[in-house]
């Protein structure tokens, strides 16, 4: 049976949507993480207009975040202090990435800045996964390998307008978290991804925030900003489907149940590896589709 | 389908009465078998029926020219830029048409000469464009002319259906033709033709509308006029989905 997406403005197999999503789904449920690194690229490679897979990929993640941040909330997990302030340079981040993103398709650049966006932070953080579960992997040959220290200070730590976050045994500088955080909203909104990927490691080395409390402070994070990416690309391009984000949802919910089932069978860096190699052939796929000849070099757009 | 079965009866009965007049000139009539093309929310495209006929005359060739709303379209060009493919070029189309489909009974160049196809403004590269710069380049104006066409032919909206029209007994006509997923709802104007020997001697309009309907059409004005609205409840729908996606999988 085929759908007739009201935004997206095309005609795909229900079949192709709902497998999409349980498909992306049960990676996410496996490793942990949003998915929207592998959803956007994918729905674009389907033939959804990137706006479109953008703009209803955030929509989607608001849903997927909501029902992750709820299980770390009841065990006390969110750092809600640290999450205001991510919160709120998230939401500047965001909005500034909106209106980038609006510039860059105007002047028919998007699908490449998109692209590149992908090949860069995939690249970076696939590289650092893979080193780092390759290491780990060896550690846990030789036992008795020394702990280092909580975390490492720099001259980051040095900023001014310092706050204490109980909950995460901190006293930093709000601005640390509020930049970043900032950073990372830019990227979601440009690439259509939540951002965990870049937000939990710079969390966790940047900010020196302890594991327990990370996952669930991001996701915290990642609701609003994909809200705010959400109403303000509804706002001003019209290009949310909440019909897509929906189907693409069931499916993913399904999915991440088994994922995680299959997951949970395996040991933690053996899925960092195995997630760093999914994260480096999708940035591969990319650099290929930007450095070979394409087979036209015309394309064409619909201007509505 | 029985609307349609009444239609092509309709037909054959316009060209009876249209016999019986005292008329020399050929006359041609024309209609589809649908008078709208709903996109509903489990469209896939739509098939139809053109059917029609000639009075006066034997029908000796005939064009139909399926012609979808204008749109401006932005046609882009790759060049390799350190490395990389990039679009370095753009030129925007002003009036192309969205859907431009050719019909006819044998090629277009053996009914009409290429003067002939060129006056009457049949194929797509006779159709009148509007460009955002004047290229004055011509040879670069033809590449890009065609790439236009290419590009909009393998989107399967611009399309020569060549030996597509069947000529019953010299009188009767039909087409079948197919509207792609992808279409632009507005418009659609088609135009039949009755040539004889390189010559035009009877034509007839006819038009369909193509519009989006039921809730796909909802969501989509919702969307368009209460964007901001559009928004909040998209949000809503997400948070709620979420909660109740944990809720049912909540570990026991």
């Amino acid at each position: 049976m085929y759908i007739y997406l009201p935004i997206a403005e095309i005609s795909m197999h229900i079949a192709v949507v709902v497998g999409l999503g349980g498909g992306v789904g049960f990676l996410s449920g496996m490793f942990g993480v949003g998915g929207g690194f592998l959803m956007t690229p994918l729905l674009i490679f389907l033939g959804v207009p990137s706006a479109v897979a953008v703009s209803t990929e955030a929509n989607q993640i608001v849903a997927s975040s909501v029902s992750g941040v709820l299980a770390h909330w009841r065990r006390g997990n969110v750092d809600f202090k640290m999450g205001g302030i991510l919160v709120a340079g998230g939401l500047v981040g965001s909005s500034i990435g909106v209106l980038l993103f609006s510039i860059l398709r105007d002047i028919g650049q998007i699908d490449l800045v998109i692209r590149l966006s992908y090949v860069v932070f995939l690249g970076i953080i696939g590289v650092l996964m893979l080193m780092e579960s390759v290491r780990a992997i060896m550690q846990t040959r030789q036992p008795g390998a020394k702990r280092g220290k909580l975390h490492q200070h720099n001259w980051l730590h040095g900023l001014p307008l310092k706050v204490r976050f109980r909950k995460s045994k901190l006293y930093i500088s709000a601005l640390l978290p509020f930049f970043l955080s900032a950073f990372v909203g830019v990227l979601s909104a440009i690439m259509g991804v939540g951002g965990g990927f870049i937000l939990v490691p710079a969390m966790i080395y940047l900010l020196g925030m302890p594991t327990y409390t990370v996952i669930g402070t991001s996701l915290f994070q990642i609701i609003f900003v994909t809200a705010n990416i959400t109403i303000l690309q509804s706002v001003q391009t019209q290009t949310v489907d909440f019909v897509l984000a929906g189907l693409l949802l069931v499916g993913a919910v399904i999915g991440a149940q088994f994922g995680a089932r299959v997951g949970a069978l395996l040991r933690g860096e053996q899925l960092r590896g195995l997630l760093a190699l999914i994260v480096l052939a999708v940035c591969l796929k990319l650099v290929f589709d930007l450095v070979i000849t394409p087979e036209d070099v015309f394309s064409v757009e619909l201007l509505k | 389908m029985t609307s349609r079965v009444y239609n092509y009866l309709l037909a054959i009965l316009l060209l009876v009465t249209g016999w019986t007049c005292p008329v020399h000139s050929s006359t041609l009539v024309a209609d589809l078998d649908l008078d709208q093309v709903s996109i509903t929310i489990d469209f896939n495209g739509e098939s139809l029926l053109l059917f029609g006929a000639v009075s006066g005359g034997t029908a000796s060739d005939i064009i139909v020219i399926f012609k979808g709303p204008d749109v401006p379209l932005a046609l882009r060009k790759k060049e390799r830029a350190s490395g990389i493919w990039m679009n370095r070029q753009t030129i925007i189309w002003q009036n192309a048409p969205s859907f431009y489909h050719i019909f006819s009974n044998r090629t277009l160049d053996e009914v009409l000469s290429e003067e002939q196809q060129a006056r009457l403004r049949i194929g797509a590269e006779h159709i009148g464009l509007r460009t955002s710069q004047v290229m004055l380049d011509k040879e670069k104006a033809k590449a890009w002319r065609s790439a236009l066409t290419s590009n909009m032919t393998e989107r399967g909206l611009w399309k020569l259906n060549e030996r597509n029209v069947s000529i019953i007994r010299g009188a009767l006509f039909r087409a079948p033709v197919y509207l792609p997923a992808n279409i632009v709802p507005g418009e659609y104007e088609v135009r039949v033709l009755h040539v004889q020997n390189n010559q035009l001697v009877a034509e007839d309009t006819t038009y369909i509308s193509v519009a989006k309907t039921g809730i796909g059409a909802m969501i989509y004005a919702f969307a368009h006029d209460y964007s901001i609205f559009y928004g909040f409840f998209a949000v809503c729908f997400a948070v709620f989905a979420g909660w109740l996606a944990a809720a049912a999988f909540r570990k026991q």
